[in-house]
């Protein structure tokens, strides 16, 4: 039979429980760069990770310095255990609602990359009734070299524009793919990046003999797939790419890269499973020969493990650069300006020189 | 028994002397302060890890743990059913009593059994924690003498137990890993293993 002597005294554990696992999962955050519990952005500022040690300690300051009953019998052994598993499940819920509410305003107060500011920015109707954004750099005083850009599965609208324009200010056409609806299945998604390309090569101001083609996470994997399949395709680059479908964690992991609400999503049913295993961008990176393929992964991917991967991909054959990006995550890598400038110089050595002009300039998209 | 009582003197005539060491001894040894802490390094223990082999290492560790406490909570009850040991406080006079009157027996000493099964139980992942753990439960195991409701023999015991309770279930944590697994299973599909 449980005693719990004081409901006044238990409820006051339970705050107090609460109030501390919560400041432990702050500084879990801090300290293990734990995105679905990180109520602030820990990275700019050594001050803001004493934001947990306080939260214990104002914890302990408010239970011992007012509660004056801490001498008399109150709850204790099992009962103390389940007021502290109590407070474990309201700090854990409080936390992680609160990283999931707060996360897009820490998002927003991240510098984004600038877009330059006489860059052409269209949307390009790629095939009914899919949409995309094309980003045209330079006067059309020679054909430019391009490039399609093949977000993940669940990126947001405009992740990777800050990207897409960089790649654009040095000189490439950038055709930036969304995921319709009717594409997110095997074998739908393999029609992505060839229509991509027909309207690319259409353009007047596109070399249709310099494409290449660019991939985020999932959209690496089709990425490969896509070059494996098609010859036109002179480079391709991936960014994350997620390669095995055993690296589609369900699970804490999850949350060192993103919030809670995000992690929930982040199988999309199952789909990225399936697609990750029918594109098989392993098998895929062993037909690319002779063209080079550049694949990317921050050092602290929580969702890829790097090693295992990396020493798979290379003895794949001489057809892979896989570079480890520094203090990088599975989802930060695609926003990187080193990222961006090292993909750039990449892919222009891979599809020759850009125009000359460092003016851009508009061109009329035909779709 | 004699040294048990010698010691116990020796450390509760510290008591009632000095107020602030007297309020630091009541801050750490009441049921609340440390214990806590102890119980949130378990906490810290399951959520640390940041590659998957880790995770399962420290998360099997915490479970195995919280299994231990069980195992010792239950020789505890049951040794409290064999034998009966009065409190200090109620078998001595002028003992510095600087707590309530614990009605149960005196040993061993339930709080630093607890102690030490979290201590020791992290300890097997992780030395800073662990020796975090160590710290705490040493000074519950003090303070708890410091102020008159157990003997050193209690506290002693008590730490023994514990340490022996995570031993075991590391042991013969086999029978055990289906529980394991499916707790382990069911946090995953939280999102939380």
């Amino acid at each position: 039979m449980l005693k719990f002597v004081s409901a006044y005294l238990a409820l006051s554990y339970v705050a107090f429980a609460t109030l501390v696992v919560a400041g432990l999962l702050q500084a879990l955050a801090a300290r293990y760069a734990i995105v679905g519990f990180a109520l602030l952005d820990y990275r700019p500022s050594a001050r803001r990770r004493l934001v947990g040690p306080l939260l214990i300690l104002t914890g302990y300051a408010w239970f011992f310095g007012t509660r004056r009953e801490l001498l008399t019998p109150g709850p204790a052994g099992a009962e103390l255990v389940i007021l502290f598993g109590a407070g474990v499940l309201l700090a854990l819920g409080l936390t992680l609602l609160g990283a999931t509410l707060l996360h897009p305003y820490r998002r927003a107060g991240l510098a984004q990359p600038q877009r330059p500011a006489q860059l052409r920015v269209e949307r390009a109707s790629v095939d009914s009734p899919g949409e995309a954004v094309l980003f045209v750099p330079a006067p059309a005083d020679r054909a430019a070299p391009a490039i399609c850009l093949v977000p993940d599965l669940r990126s947001r609208e405009g992740e990777l524009e800050g990207l897409a324009g960089e790649l654009a200010r040095q000189g490439l056409v950038v055709l930036l793919l969304a995921w319709e609806t009717g594409r997110q299945e095997y074998p739908e998604a393999l029609s992505m990046v060839p229509v991509a390309m027909a309207v690319l090569s259409r353009q007047p101001f596109v070399d249709a003999h310099r494409l290449g083609v660019v991939g985020v996470n999932l959209g690496g994997d089709l990425a490969l797939r896509a070059a494996a399949e098609d010859r036109q395709i002179r480079a391709v680059a991936a960014l994350a790419p997620e390669m095995d479908e055993r690296n589609v964690l369900l699970g804490l992991g999850l949350l060192h890269e993103m919030t809670y609400g995000e992690a929930l999503g982040w199988g999309a049913r199952g789909r990225r499973r399936r697609l990750i295993r029918d594109l098989g961008a392993l098998q895929a990176v062993e037909r690319l020969g002779p063209r080079t393929a550049l694949i990317l992964y921050g050092s602290e991917d929580a969702l890829v493990p790097l090693v295992t991967t990396r020493a798979r991909l290379e003895s794949s054959g001489p057809a892979v650069e896989v570079d480890i990006v520094p203090g990088e995550s599975h989802l930060s890598l695609a926003a990187s300006p080193q990222v961006a400038a090292r993909l750039a110089q990449w892919l222009t050595t891979r599809l020759g020189p850009a125009s000359p002009s460092e003016e851009p300039s508009a061109g009329g998209v035909q779709a | 028994m004699n040294w048990d009582w010698v010691l116990f003197q020796t450390l509760n005539n510290l008591a009632g002397r000095w107020p602030l060491f007297d309020r630091v001894i009541q801050f750490l040894m009441n049921d609340y302060a440390l214990t806590t802490l102890l119980s949130v390094l378990v906490v810290a223990l399951w959520f640390r890890s940041r590659t998957a082999a880790e995770r399962e290492a420290d998360q099997t560790a915490a479970i195995h743990t919280i299994i231990a406490l069980l195992l010792a909570s239950a020789v505890v009850k049951g040794l409290n059913l064999l034998f009966f040991r009065l409190r200090p406080f109620t078998a001595h006079d002028g003992v510095h009593l600087l707590f309530y009157h614990p009605s149960d027996s005196s040993l061993p000493s339930n709080s630093v059994t607890v102690a030490f099964t979290f201590a020791v139980g992290v300890a097997q992942r992780s030395r800073r924690l662990g020796a975090i753990g160590i710290v705490a439960g040493t000074l519950l195991g003090l303070s708890r003498v410091i102020g008159g409701v157990h003997y050193p023999l209690d506290v002693i015991a008590g730490a023994l137990l514990g340490t022996a309770a995570v031993l075991l279930v590391r042991r013969y944590q086999r029978p055990f890993s289906p529980l394991v697994q499916g707790i382990r299973a069911l946090a995953r599909r939280l999102l939380l293993a």
